[in-house]
C-alpha cells in the first residue's frame, strides 16, 4: 500500500479549515464592500488628470493618456483656492473651537451636576437632532437681519457677518450639537465620581475639577468632538448660505464652480461640456481634500472617540 | 424661598447652582436661538409676512397646512422621503451590523478597512452629499449625447453597468432596477459610518465569559448569536435605528428639504415653506416616537454590569 501522505505534513484539522474559510470568505465580502466606497472616490481621483478626449475614447478605462493638471489648475484659479482656503479654514476653526467648548462645557454640566431641569435639557438637546433646520432657519434669519434683544430694537443687521453661526455655537445650538453634547454627556457620566471627590478634598472646587480634573482625563473625546465639528463645519452649506449668502467661502464656491466654468469656458469659445465638469470634479477634490488628510491623520480619534464615549455602557 | 431652602440641603443647593452655571449657555441658547424661532416659526407658518423686512404677518389659519396636503410636489416629494427611509433604514441597520460583525476579529489590515467604512462620514456629508448625488442624478435621466454620457462617467461606477447593462438582451424595467440597487448599496454603504462604529462598539464590550460558559454548554454559533449577540447590542441596536431614521428624514440632500428650503429662502413664501417644514416635522416626530414605543420593548438589559 502506498502512502498517499508523508507523515511529516500534517493534514490541516477540521477547525484550522473552517477558520481559514472563514478568514477567506470575511475578506471577500469586505473588500467587495469597501470597493464600493474606494471605486467612486479614485475614479474621481483619475478623471481628474484627464481631458475631454480621454473621455470620449472608449479605450481609456481610468488611466489617461494624456496626462494633464490643467483641470486642477483651473479649479484652483476659479475658486481662487489660496485665499479662498485660509479665510474658510479660519472660519470653521473659529466655529470648530466655539462649539467644542461650548458642548463640552453643557455636557459636564448636564453628566455631573443634579439640578431640576436637567433631564429636561437633555431632551431638549435630543429634540434638537430632530427638528429640520428649515424650521428655524426662517425667523433665526429675520431675527438676526433686524436683531433685538429682549424687544428693545438694535437695528443691528447681522447677516453676512460670521456673528449668528458662531453665537448658534456658543450656545449649544449649531450644526449637529446635540449629537456632540449626547457623545460627550454619555462620556462624562461614565467618569468616576471619585475623582471629583477626592478633587474636592484637596480644595479644588467645581470649576478648578473641571479644568485641571476632568477636561485633561477626556483628551481623547475632545479631539474626536473637535474632529466631528471641524468636519461637518467644514461640508456644511446650509446655515452659511443661511446667514452669509453672499460670502466668499469654499463650500460656497465648490458649488458655483459649475457656473463660473461656464462663463470662463464660453468666453474662450469653447463649449465643451465634458472638459467643464471635468473641472468641475476637480474643484470639488480640491474641496475635500484638506478633510480627507484631517481624516487620515485623526482617524484613531474619530473611532476610538466613539468607542469610548460609552455610547455602550 | 424657604420651602426651597428646606427642601434641599446646602450641598444640594450650591452642586444645582454649579450645574445651572455649566448650562447656561444653552439655557439662553433655548430661550432666544431655539424657543423664539419655533414661536416665530409657527406663527409665521400660520399666515403670510407682509413686508421683507419686518415682521407684519396677515393671519390666514390653517390655509398652509392644507394647501401642503393638496400640493402635489409637496405630497410627492413626502412620499419619497418616507419610502426612502422605509427602504434604506432596515438596509442600513442590517449591512452596518454585519460590517461591524466583520470587523470585530482581529486581522490583519483590520484598521485600513476600518478607515475605509469611516470614510463616507466625511464624504456624504453637507455639500458633499448635494454634489454626489447631483452629478450622480444629472448623469442618469440626461444621457442623451455621447459627450453627457461621458460627463456621466465622472460620476463614479456607474458607467461600467451602464454599459454592460447596454449591451445586453435585459429589458429595461429589470436594467433600471439594477441601476437603481446599485445606486442605493453605495448610499446605504455611504450612510453606515458611525452605525458600524456604534455596533463595534457594542459588540466589543461583549463580555467573552458569555460564549465560554455557552461554549460548555454545547451551544452553536448560530444559537450564540440569537441568544448572546442580539439581546447584548440590543440597547444600541435601538440608537442606531432612531438615529438612522433621523438622519434619513434630515438629509439636506433630500427632495423634500430641498424645496422646503428653496420655497422659504428663493421663492420668499415663508408661511408655505414654514408650515410644510413644521407638517414634515411633525411626521417624523410620530415616526420616530411610534418606533422608539415598539423598540423599547425588544430591548433587553442586563443587570450586571
Amino acid at each position: 500500500m502506498f502512502k498517499l501522505k508523508s507523515p511529516s505534513i500534517k493534514k490541516p484539522s477540521k477547525k484550522q479549515l473552517i477558520s481559514f474559510g472563514q478568514a477567506f470568505i470575511t475578506y471577500v465580502l469586505l473588500t467587495c464592500l469597501a470597493y464600493i466606497i474606494i471605486y467612486p472616490v479614485f475614479a474621481r481621483l483619475m478623471y481628474s488628470f484627464m481631458t475631454s478626449a480621454d473621455l470620449n475614447d472608449d479605450t481609456v478605462f481610468l488611466f489617461t493618456k494624456n496626462f494633464t493638471l490643467e483641470n486642477w489648475a483651473t479649479a484652483w484659479q476659479l475658486m481662487n483656492y489660496g485665499i479662498s482656503f485660509l479665510k474658510t479654514a479660519f472660519l470653521v476653526l473659529s466655529y470648530t473651537v466655539l462649539q467644542t467648548a461650548a458642548v463640552t462645557f453643557i455636557a459636564y454640566g448636564l453628566a455631573r451636576f443634579r439640578f431640576p431641569g436637567r433631564s429636561l435639557l437633555f431632551v431638549i438637546s435630543i429634540i434638537t437632532l430632530i427638528i429640520p433646520p428649515q424650521i428655524l432657519s426662517i425667523p433665526l434669519y429675520f431675527q438676526f437681519q433686524n436683531l433685538s434683544i429682549l424687544g428693545l430694537n438694535t437695528g443691528m443687521n447681522l447677516l453676512n457677518t460670521p456673528i449668528p453661526n458662531a453665537l448658534l455655537c456658543i450656545t449649544g445650538l449649531g450644526l449637529k450639537s446635540g449629537l456632540l453634547i449626547f457623545l460627550m454627556r454619555q462620556y462624562f457620566t461614565s467618569f468616576p465620581k471619585e475623582l471629583d471627590e477626592a478633587a474636592a478634598i484637596d480644595g479644588a472646587g467645581p470649576f478648578k475639577t473641571f479644568f485641571l480634573v476632568a477636561l485633561p482625563s477626556a483628551r481623547t473625546m475632545l479631539v474626536t468632538i473637535f474632529l466631528f465639528s471641524l468636519v461637518w463645519q467644514w461640508t456644511d452649506r446650509f446655515y452659511v448660505s443661511v446667514f452669509e449668502p453672499t460670502s466668499k467661502y469654499l463650500q460656497m464656491m465648490v458649488t458655483q464652480v459649475y457656473g463660473m466654468v461656464k462663463v470662463a469656458t464660453q468666453a474662450s469659445g469653447n463649449v465643451d461640456v465634458v472638459a467643464q465638469s471635468l473641472i468641475n470634479n476637480s474643484a470639488l477634490l480640491l474641496f475635500i481634500l484638506p478633510m480627507v488628510i484631517v481624516f487620515l491623520f485623526g482617524q484613531r480619534y474619530f473611532i476610538e472617540g466613539v468607542e469610548r464615549s460609552g455610547i455602550v455602557g | 424661598m424657604k420651602g426651597i431652602k428646606n427642601k434641599y440641603t446646602k450641598m444640594q443647593l450650591r452642586e444645582m447652582k454649579t450645574g445651572y452655571i455649566f448650562v447656561l449657555p444653552f439655557i439662553i441658547g433655548i430661550v432666544f436661538f431655539l424657543a423664539l424661532p419655533i414661536f416665530d416659526s409657527l406663527r409665521i407658518s400660520f399666515g403670510d409676512i407682509n413686508t421683507f423686512n419686518g415682521y407684519d404677518i396677515v393671519f390666514k389659519g390653517f390655509t398652509h397646512y392644507f394647501d401642503a396636503l393638496e400640493d402635489v410636489d409637496y405630497i410627492k416629494y413626502l412620499s419619497e422621503a418616507l419610502k426612502d427611509t422605509a427602504i434604506n433604514t432596515p438596509l442600513i441597520v442590517v449591512v452596518s451590523f454585519v460590517i461591524a460583525m466583520l470587523l470585530k476579529k482581529e486581522f490583519v489590515g483590520r484598521t485600513a478597512y476600518r478607515i475605509v467604512f469611516f470614510l463616507p462620514v466625511i464624504l456624504s456629508s453637507g455639500v458633499m452629499a448635494d454634489i454626489m448625488v447631483d452629478t450622480l442624478i444629472q448623469s442618469i435621466i440626461d444621457p442623451t449625447t455621447a459627450s453627457d454620457m461621458a460627463a456621466g462617467v465622472l460620476s463614479g461606477g456607474q458607467e461600467f453597468v451602464t454599459k454592460l447593462l447596454l449591451s445586453s438582451d435585459i429589458s429595461t424595467d429589470i436594467s433600471s432596477f439594477i441601476l437603481y440597487a446599485q445606486e442605493n448599496i453605495s448610499v446605504v454603504l455611504s450612510h453606515s459610518g458611525i452605525q458600524i462604529l456604534i455596533f463595534l462598539a457594542a459588540l466589543q464590550s461583549i463580555s467573552p465569559s458569555l460564549y465560554e460558559a455557552s461554549a460548555i454548554e454545547g451551544a452553536t454559533a448560530w444559537e450564540n448569536f440569537w441568544k448572546i449577540t442580539l439581546p447584548m447590542v440590543s440597547p444600541q441596536l435601538l440608537v442606531v435605528v432612531l438615529f438612522t431614521v433621523i438622519d434619513r428624514f434630515t438629509d439636506m440632500s433630500t427632495k423634500i428639504m430641498k424645496s422646503i428650503y428653496d420655497i422659504g429662502f428663493v421663492d420668499l413664501q415663508f408661511g408655505r415653506s414654514s408650515a410644510q417644514a413644521w407638517l414634515y416635522c411633525a411626521i417624523i416626530g410620530v415616526i420616530v416616537a411610534i418606533l422608539y414605543a415598539i423598540l423599547k420593548r425588544t430591548v433587553f438589559t442586563y443587570e450586571e454590569r
